[in-house]
């Protein structure tokens, strides 16, 4: 039979026991708001029992372990998630700055300037050889080169400025690659089947959150090591970045489809795009006007004089001297075939079959419904991930409730292991004031 | 399921945000007047409009050029009209010529005569602005000249229209119009099978009347009958170029009006709608915030620290 001593120990391990689950309890609470921390709880499992006479007897408990609550599918949905939202976020952010860079709503921009380019034409056919309307049709050429140029400019200089972030994502994921993989090794140094590195697996876990926001992430655990591998996607499939304890760089050469990188590389992929529709827009308008002044389409003047010079968007400038030379009539006859340019659609080097204007309409549209998208995307991710965070922190969030009933329990625990203690105490007393 | 404290903040944050953000897209069109304010708020309505405001604009400029068509016929037609009483003048005198009795009188008749050459050159000059109407495209020096000794006519003018746009150019139209008629139009004519000159032919009347040529005096009288009538004829080709003008512009002006109420749809903003929704959005979003914070008093700990633990 056991004696004394034995319960004298097991209250004892007991208030050890209840010290422990407060200070599980109490780190809990205080992190109740931390970002990353997941859950803690002791676990107790019973002490093996003795034999005696009177049948097995139970010796009390022990706190076994400290787990920390995951679920392993639910991170990766939430990782999934935020690679989306953040694809879409950065993707929404640049282009809405693409967008108002080359906004154009038809009293602006650089439609504003064609129509007031196209009057300007249609007023010299009221007077050809009138100075004021060859000053109109002089500066009018030369507003709608400087708006082409100037919406040239301002898209190029995004589209410059996007591989320097491209870079600075490709660095920040790199960073976080290391850091995991420095994680897996301490990870696999501190963890014993019976105590987890909760707290390194906590940060190991921020760090693929913050990974998964640039760039697509899968993880899987090997439960023998506690080591992740974590792998991306490109276009050509799967890529391992992590795997123990050495982590893959990416470069800026990657074709990652996901993630902030992702959304960088689309929005440079429909940067030129918008900036080939400006200058497809830009030699065709200069070929048609010029082929009228030069003569090939029309009327035909002496000299044939280009009004504008250049190749494309970029370069784009008007003369200053092309109304020099020919006769009236033939400034007659050049004006309105110019003015009636805005009335027909012609094929454009694309092969878009339009009016000047409604090709500058087209690009308008297709920035419209690429923002649009975007940022409907986004809001829907955005949702999606508030969702999955919902539910991952249903699981391993705190909740100051469930702590404060444990710290009660805890609390009545405690009372009750020194009640023993105390009546021990007493019974040992009474034993020795038998013998002595 | 499990309540924890992050579940409660993100949702919430979410939530307010998203209403915050209709409060402001909706005070926004209200403040502006405007429903699109980038091409993302709808693509297609935004290039819709634009193209109207694009054909506003063009419609304003073809106005333009039927208003300046209108003044140049409308400076033809008077031009046309007194150069047609000039020829009638001329003819009387030349009646009065036939009649007449006296060197005294046919002098005093060939001064009148001369007098109305003057005035029909004077006539054949004629400006709209600072151009020459009846110059063809050369508008900017004086189209005629008259030898006083010879009668010889000098036309410095050319044969070209004037064409302005006063349309769209489609299928079905050029979208211009001519609106000017050349000197050879107004001032050359046949008759008898002859190709004469208005001002020659009143030159020729003088000089019959200043020499007492009656048989002269009686041909021109019938040469002159067919100028006017040629003159006539032409004014006719101007008011018919005028009426057209006319018509265009009031078609013009329907299609204005229509393609800026279709604009105005488009991109405008409805008050009584927008402030309806902007009043839903305020309550709801009111509504979100007091239920934010009566979350924050009911946990366990705020009801403990009430009734005191232990």
């Amino acid at each position: 039979m056991a004696g004394l001593t034995v319960t004298l120990y097991t209250a004892l391990q007991t208030l050890e026991n209840t010290q422990t689950e407060l200070q599980t309890a109490s780190n809990n609470i205080s992190n109740a708001a931390t970002t990353g921390y997941s859950e803690e709880t002791a676990v107790q499992t019973s002490n093996p029992a003795v034999h005696t006479t009177s049948g097995w007897l139970g010796t009390g408990a022990t706190v076994s372990q400290i787990t920390s609550a995951r679920n392993q599918f639910l991170e990766q949905r939430l990782m999934n998630s935020m690679t989306d939202n953040s694809q879409y976020t950065s993707l929404s952010t640049e282009l809405t700055s693409i967008q108002s860079a080359c906004s154009d709503s038809g009293s602006n921009g650089i439609s504003q300037a064609l129509g007031n380019f196209f009057d300007a034409w249609s007023t010299l056919t009221q007077n050809p050889t009138g100075l004021s309307e060859q000053t109109g049709v002089y500066s009018a050429a030369k507003d709608l080169a400087s708006a082409v140029q100037s919406t040239y400019n301002q898209l190029n200089q995004i589209a410059t400025q996007i591989p320097g972030q491209v870079q600075d994502t490709v660095n920040q994921a790199n960073q976080l690659i290391d850091q995991i993989a420095q994680l897996n090794t301490a990870i696999a140094q501190s963890q014993t089947p019976t105590c987890q590195a909760n707290q390194l697996s906590d940060e190991r876990y921020q760090a693929m959150d913050s990974l998964a926001k640039l760039i697509p992430v899968s993880f899987s655990q090997d439960p023998a090591t506690g080591m992740v591998t974590v792998n991306t996607t490109d276009a050509s499939g799967s890529l391992t970045v992590v795997s123990g304890g050495t982590g893959t760089h990416i470069t800026t050469s990657s074709t990652i489809t996901g993630g902030q990188l992702g959304g960088l590389l689309t929005a440079q992929t429909d940067l030129n795009g918008y900036i080939s529709q400006l200058n497809t827009f830009t030699s065709t308008l200069m070929s048609k006007v010029n082929n009228i002044s030069e003569g090939s389409e029309g009327g035909n003047p002496v000299p044939a004089l280009a009004v504008f010079t250049g190749a494309d968007a970029s370069s784009i400038t008007a003369s200053t001297t092309f109304l020099t030379g020919p006769t009236s009539s033939e400034l007659s006859s050049s004006a309105l075939a110019i003015a009636n340019l805005q009335d027909n659609q012609v094929t454009f080097t694309d092969g878009t079959i339009a009016t000047p204007e409604q090709y500058l309409g087209n690009i308008q549209q297709t920035v419209g419904n690429d923002v649009q998208q975007a940022n409907n995307n986004q809001s829907f991710y955005n949702a999606l991930q508030t969702q999955l965070q919902t539910q991952q922190q249903s699981v391993s969030g705190v909740s100051t409730d469930q702590e404060m009933v444990n710290v009660i329990q805890d609390q009545q625990v405690y009372e009750e292991a020194a009640k023993i203690v105390q009546t021990v105490s007493n019974l040992m007393s009474a034993v020795i004031s038998m013998v002595s | 399921m499990r309540i924890t404290l992050g579940m409660q903040t993100s949702q919430t944050l979410l939530s307010l945000n998203d209403q915050q953000e209709q409060i402001t897209q909706i005070s926004q069109q209200i403040a502006s007047g405007v429903k699109l304010s980038s091409p993302s708020d709808d693509p297609y309505d935004w290039a819709q409009a634009m193209n109207l405001n694009q054909g506003l604009q063009e419609y304003n400029s073809i106005l333009s050029g039927v208003n300046f068509g209108t003044g140049w016929g409308q400076a033809t037609g008077s031009a046309l009209s007194q150069l047609s009483n000039l020829v009638s003048q001329a003819q009387q005198i030349a009646i009065s010529a036939s009649s007449a009795n006296g060197t005294s009188q046919s002098a005093a008749l060939a001064s009148e005569v001369n007098g109305v050459l003057q005035q029909a050159v004077s006539l054949a000059n004629s400006q709209y602005g600072d151009q020459f109407i009846f110059g063809g495209t050369s508008t900017t020096s004086a189209p005629y000249s008259i030898d006083d000794s010879t009668g010889a006519v000098t036309y410095n003018g050319d044969s070209n229209s004037i064409h302005v746009k006063t349309g769209t150019s489609n299928a079905s139209g050029s979208g211009s119009t001519v609106v000017n008629l050349t000197g050879d139009d107004v001032f050359s004519y046949t008759s008898g099978g002859n190709t004469l000159n208005v001002l020659q032919e009143i030159w020729g009347l003088g000089q019959a009347i200043q020499t007492g040529d009656s048989a002269a005096i009686n041909s021109d009288l019938t040469t002159l009958n067919d100028a006017y009538n040629h003159i006539n004829n032409e004014s006719a080709i101007n008011g018919a170029t005028l009426s057209e003008l006319t018509t265009q512009q009031s078609a013009i002006n329907v299609m204005q009006t229509n393609e800026q109420s279709t604009l105005s749809k488009l991109q405008d903003t409805d008050i009584a709608d927008a402030t309806t929704k902007l009043s839903q959005a305020q309550t709801a979003f009111q509504a979100a915030l007091q239920v934010t914070g009566m979350l924050d008093n009911l946990n366990l700990a705020s009801y403990l620290s009430g009734t005191s633990i232990g």
